[in-house]
């Protein structure tokens, strides 16, 4: 009983208000799985909850075997994998989303809602990513990204060496390095299953009973 | 008027010139691709199986490379897909069949979707159709000649398939039975037959890798072969094995070859020894890091396994664990290349309470 009054009260004030989200929070984080920490400002790192907002400069960061799912304000969709850090940008555009997110390190799965006018916008040391809508994957680690898309497009521009620019267009990816060479490829078969493998966001055990102890085998699936 | 019929002349010539002097056409042995679509669509078949296509140029220039490029359209799919792309090195122009490319021309750059290339593999027999396109440029990049071509294969309505051992599953030392369905008409099945190994990108390619246990055995028209009769001594538990099934029917040529999906299986004494042989392979197969050393303890040890539960406490049976256990071998072997770009932390084993 008191669960359904705590989802009616839920859902007043959601509607009163017009969204779940108030003026200063562009998301909120659907899925923590272990050890998931997040950061306001200069303030220290925080352990994570299902359901936290997500405020403009406001760093995410997860541990080993963890991942984080944020959804923003647009139902745009961040999958956030183990050992990553992003930092969510200072600016929103006119849908309220933040304009950059700043891929410090690790995978991000990302699905973004189409944006009208300005681009939504991932960052990496290596490269800035502009989307209008799309889906697809980083993957930034040292002094390398891969970029790579499942659907619709992305102009990728290096930010080191030679600087290029390209399209990234569905079923493709590059990967950037120092030498800012942005050259797309479609995706290998190795790389098509680490994509893949990458996507899978629920935590599975396998528990095996033995006469020697109990031997536990946890996957994503 | 003189110099009006110069001009046309010289007009005519030019045009003579070019039809002459720069011509690619691209020959495709339907047939051949049919009985064996490996030697199409995998360019490390191309020098080891018979041709299925022919190149001819003509052309002036003193050399050229050509750029070729394979796709595929899957029965009852809309769009194309790409399956490789490679590039000759420079070479003097001259005819030549797929199976002299490497050999004669050399492979300058190549790139290929292997997902798309077992796929067809896994089907034993080409389907839906394929466009393969041929550029050829001079040394200065200007295409002096192209030429494409586009088969398809729509009568998929006959097939047959592997009975036993099925597909992944974990088959007994002493049962090494391969049966398959009767093929009507058939004068023989031929059988391929070898052990998937480490290196292996895929079951499938183990059957490419010329280390064949069985190489085209004849088994005539009948539907079963018994490996211990065949290979007495050679199968050991622990081997994973992949079986390719063809029949022969009366055609044109060396007839008419209907493949059945290869199919991969496990040998073992029992399911216990499978997946604790399992077991063994995940933990090798990860990373320190990813393995708990009190978890590795029990792994070494000569542990028995009594009960198997998912994460919710639900009952699972030993085959599903071993199928599962399986697939993460596979995915995590197939991330390899990609570790030291990051830093995996799944799958990971841990000793429980």
């Amino acid at each position: 009983m008191k669960k359904y009054i705590i989802l009616a009260c839920f859902i007043f004030i959601s509607l009163f208000q017009g969204n779940l989200f108030d003026s200063k929070t562009v998301a909120i984080i659907t899925k923590v799985v272990n050890d998931v920490h997040t950061k306001a400002g200069d303030n220290s790192w925080a352990k994570a909850k299902n359901g936290q907002t997500l405020k403009l400069s406001d760093a995410l960061k997860t541990g080993n075997k963890s991942l984080a799912l944020i959804k923003f304000t647009d139902n745009s969709v961040l999958t956030v994998r183990e050992n990553s850090t992003i930092l969510i940008g200072t600016e929103v555009n006119k849908k309220g989303v933040p304009e950059i997110i700043n891929v410090e390190k690790g995978v991000i799965g990302f699905n973004i809602e189409k944006q009208e006018v300005e681009d939504f916008k991932f960052t990496t040391p290596q490269l800035i990513a502009a989307i209008r809508g799309t889906a697809g994957q980083i993957i930034t680690q040292g002094d390398t990204t891969i970029v790579a898309l499942k659907s619709g497009e992305i102009l990728i521009n290096a930010l080191q060496g030679v600087k290029q620019s390209s399209i990234l267009r569905a079923g493709e990816f590059v990967l950037v390095t120092q030498e800012g060479i942005v050259n797309p490829f479609p995706i290998p078969e190795q790389l098509q299953l680490l994509i893949d493998s990458n996507s899978k966001i629920n935590l599975k055990k396998l528990i095996i009973k033995t006469d020697n102890g109990d031997i536990i085998i946890e996957y994503l699936e | 008027m003189i110099f009006k019929a110069f001009y046309f002349f010289l007009v005519f010539f030019i045009f003579f010139n070019c039809q002459t002097f720069s011509q690619v056409r691209l020959e495709i042995f339907e047939n051949l691709i049919r009985a064996n679509v490996g030697s199409f669509v995998s360019l490390s078949e191309y020098s080891k199986s018979s041709p299925v296509y022919r190149v001819y140029i003509t052309s002036q220039a003193e050399k050229v490379l050509a750029e070729f490029n394979l796709s595929w359209k899957e029965p009852g799919k809309e769009n194309f897909v790409f399956v490789y792309q490679f590039t000759t090195k420079s070479f003097t122009p001259q005819d030549f069949y797929n199976t002299e490319i490497s050999r004669n021309l050399g492979i300058e750059s190549e790139y290929s979707d292997n997902d798309i290339i077992n796929k067809n593999l896994q089907r034993g027999q080409a389907t839906g159709s394929y466009l393969l396109k041929i550029r050829v440029k001079d040394n200065l990049g200007n295409i002096i000649g192209e030429d494409e071509k586009e088969i398809v294969f729509l009568n998929q309505s006959q097939s047959f398939s592997i009975l036993h051992p099925q597909k992944n599953s974990v088959t007994g030392i002493s049962d090494l039975t391969i049966s398959w369905e009767s093929v009507p008409g058939v004068i023989n099945y031929s059988i391929d037959l070898a052990q998937v190994k480490q290196g292996n990108r895929s079951d499938i390619e183990a059957l490419f890798s010329g280390e064949l246990l069985l190489n085209n055995y004849n088994a005539g028209n009948s539907n079963s072969i018994n490996l211990n009769d065949l290979l007495t001594g050679r199968i050991k538990e622990g081997m994973k094995l992949v079986v390719r099934v063809a029949a022969v029917l009366p055609g044109q040529n060396r007839g008419e070859v209907l493949f059945a999906e290869p199919v991969s299986f496990l040998v073992f004494s029992s399911e216990d020894e499978a997946l604790k042989e399992a077991i063994r392979s995940l933990a090798n197969s990860l990373d320190v890091k990813n393995v708990s050393s009190s978890a590795k303890d029990i792994i070494i040890s000569n542990f028995a396994v009594y009960e198997l539960l998912d994460e919710s406490g639900k009952p699972i049976s030993k085959y599903e664990a071993i199928e599962i256990i399986l697939e993460l071998i596979k995915s995590n072997s197939s991330m390899s290349g990609y570790k030291d770009l990051f830093n995996f932390s799944f799958p990971f084993i841990s000793q429980g309470n």
